[in-house]
């Protein structure tokens, strides 16, 4: 048996444009199982482009994107393919995304959302779904409000019901796009906490992020995005040398990481 | 007051209620449908059905009911009949719940509308995100959050509709506004008969006013 590791995400040479806009011109990103990785970079680096990219919320322009050996391949930009709805639903199969506002469905109590869609995608009974999604809300620490709507909820609780509406798929890889962004300073740290969580468990995760602690502290690797491009793919502990200044990386830190 | 008159034609009221309320709730179901088809139609990618769409509201918009209710009872049965070459008896019911929903439709379409497109387009995205096909984003999703953007809208409408109801009497449906005419013939003493169908009216729609505003209420506290 071959002891490498199994690369859960690879993307080769992925191209988006919106209308004449190049935002991403030919990124390559692979996530092996088990690895955390952090995508930085400064506003319009096209980070968040990337993610959106990588579960089809924007179609790529070009590129090819194999998650969980199901792969949707665009074409080059000069050769372009649609993916179908059914192929990216079989991709999507394999993706929790969670976005930088939360997106719960507003309609739906903390536990309805939860088990909304492994009861109507993976055909789940409702008793199932239930016990599922309070292990999970136990899990993140909100069970006692799971009778409440979202509105109810602060935005650090929020983000932490879409977490679990996003393990309840049971995905192979976890998107995060900017978790922590639109939080007030003092609920930043719940959050961070249950994706550290996350990431000792072993799950393979792709966060887009201005957190420094995060990126240096847990993930594996360090993704600095530039231009559309990756400027540099480094192991976190590399990254985060003092020594380190590729694509002018230390001034990024310097900035706080922000803009 | 006569009252005497009122107790002797307290049954033809009652079946006018009945009738009444029949109307307006099947009307406002069948209206709430097309509304909603419309509004689909008019937020569609392809022009023509928004083109159709727009013209349809805008032109059951701008005639009166009653107009449209004199071409349904009276002219439809005509061109049906020229048409298929059989006769098609359409009932004062019919003519009614055709007439009212095609104006609740076309009214409604704009308030739906307006209540499609408010909805945040994270809420679709996390639903699509999570493998939902197109139909259960739209049923599981789409449309409840349209419902709760809706109501207070619609809930106008509906009231409009309810009194608009009262036109049908002119082609002889036995609803409520019809009893008061006949009794107020029958003992020449129409002030008395219109009054009982001014409270029955009143409680309708007080009735109904209480309803909806619960409705919002309960939509209010969850979402």
């Amino acid at each position: 048996m071959s002891e490498s590791p199994v690369n859960v995400l690879n993307a080769t040479n992925i191209h988006k444009s919106f209308g004449q806009v190049d935002v991403l011109h030919g990124i390559d990103l692979q996530a092996a199982e088990h690895e955390v990785i952090s995508v930085l970079g400064r506003s319009g680096s096209g980070k968040s482009t990337l993610l959106r990219c990588l579960s089809f919320l924007e179609t790529p322009s070009a590129g090819r994107i194999e998650i969980c050996g199901k792969t949707i391949d665009m074409g080059s930009v000069a050769d372009k393919r649609q993916p179908s709805a059914k192929d990216i639903r079989a991709l999507r199969r394999s993706i929790g995304f969670v976005f930088q506002s939360f997106n719960l469905w507003s309609h739906r109590t903390v536990l309805e959302n939860v088990i909304e869609a492994p009861m109507h995608v993976l055909g789940l009974s409702k008793a199932e779904a239930t016990e599922k999604a309070e292990a999970l809300l136990h899990k993140v620490g909100i069970y006692e409000r799971k009778d409440y709507h979202p509105k109810h909820l602060s935005g650090g609780q929020q983000q932490r019901v879409a977490i679990a509406r996003a393990l309840a798929m049971e995905p192979a890889l976890l998107l995060f796009d900017e978790p922590t962004s639109a939080l007030d300073p003092e609920l930043v740290n719940e959050v961070l906490q249950v994706m550290r969580q996350l990431a000792d468990e072993g799950r393979t995760m792709i966060v887009v992020t201005h957190e420094m602690r995060f990126a240096r502290e847990v993930s594996s690797r360090t993704v600095f995005c530039q231009g559309g491009t990756v400027a540099f793919d480094a192991p976190s502990e590399d990254a985060f040398h003092p020594d380190f200044n590729e694509g002018n990386f230390r001034q990024f830190i310097a900035a706080g990481g922000n803009e | 007051m006569n009252f005497e008159g009122i107790i002797e034609y307290s049954p033809l009221f009652l079946t006018g209620i009945v009738t009444t309320v029949l109307l307006a709730l099947s009307s406002l179901a069948l209206g709430l449908l097309g509304g909603i088809l419309l509004a689909l139609a008019k937020l569609s990618s392809i022009w023509p059905l928004r083109a159709l769409a727009n013209v349809f509201s805008d032109f059951f918009r701008g005639i009166p009911e009653i107009l449209v209710l004199m071409v349904v009872f009276f002219a439809l049965p005509v061109v049906l009949a020229d048409l298929t070459g059989t006769y098609v008896e359409i009932t004062p019911f019919v003519a009614g719940l055709l007439t009212l929903s095609i104006a609740f439709a076309s009214f409604a379409s704009e308030t739906i509308r307006a209540a499609f497109q408010a909805i945040s387009k994270g809420e679709l995205e996390a639903a699509a995100v999570y493998g939902f096909s197109d139909w259960q984003v739209f049923y599981r999703i789409k449309l409840p959050l349209m419902w709760r953007n809706a109501v207070p809208g619609l809930g106008n409408i509906w009231q409009t509709m309810l009194k608009d109801t009262a036109l049908i009497s002119v082609i002889g449906l036995s609803d409520v506004m019809r009893a008061a005419k006949a009794g107020g013939d029958a003992f020449r003493d129409p002030f008395s008969f219109l009054l009982v169908a001014a409270l029955i009216y009143l409680v309708i729609t007080l009735f109904s006013e209480a309803v909806q505003r619960r409705l919002e209420a309960h939509l209010r506290q969850e979402a």
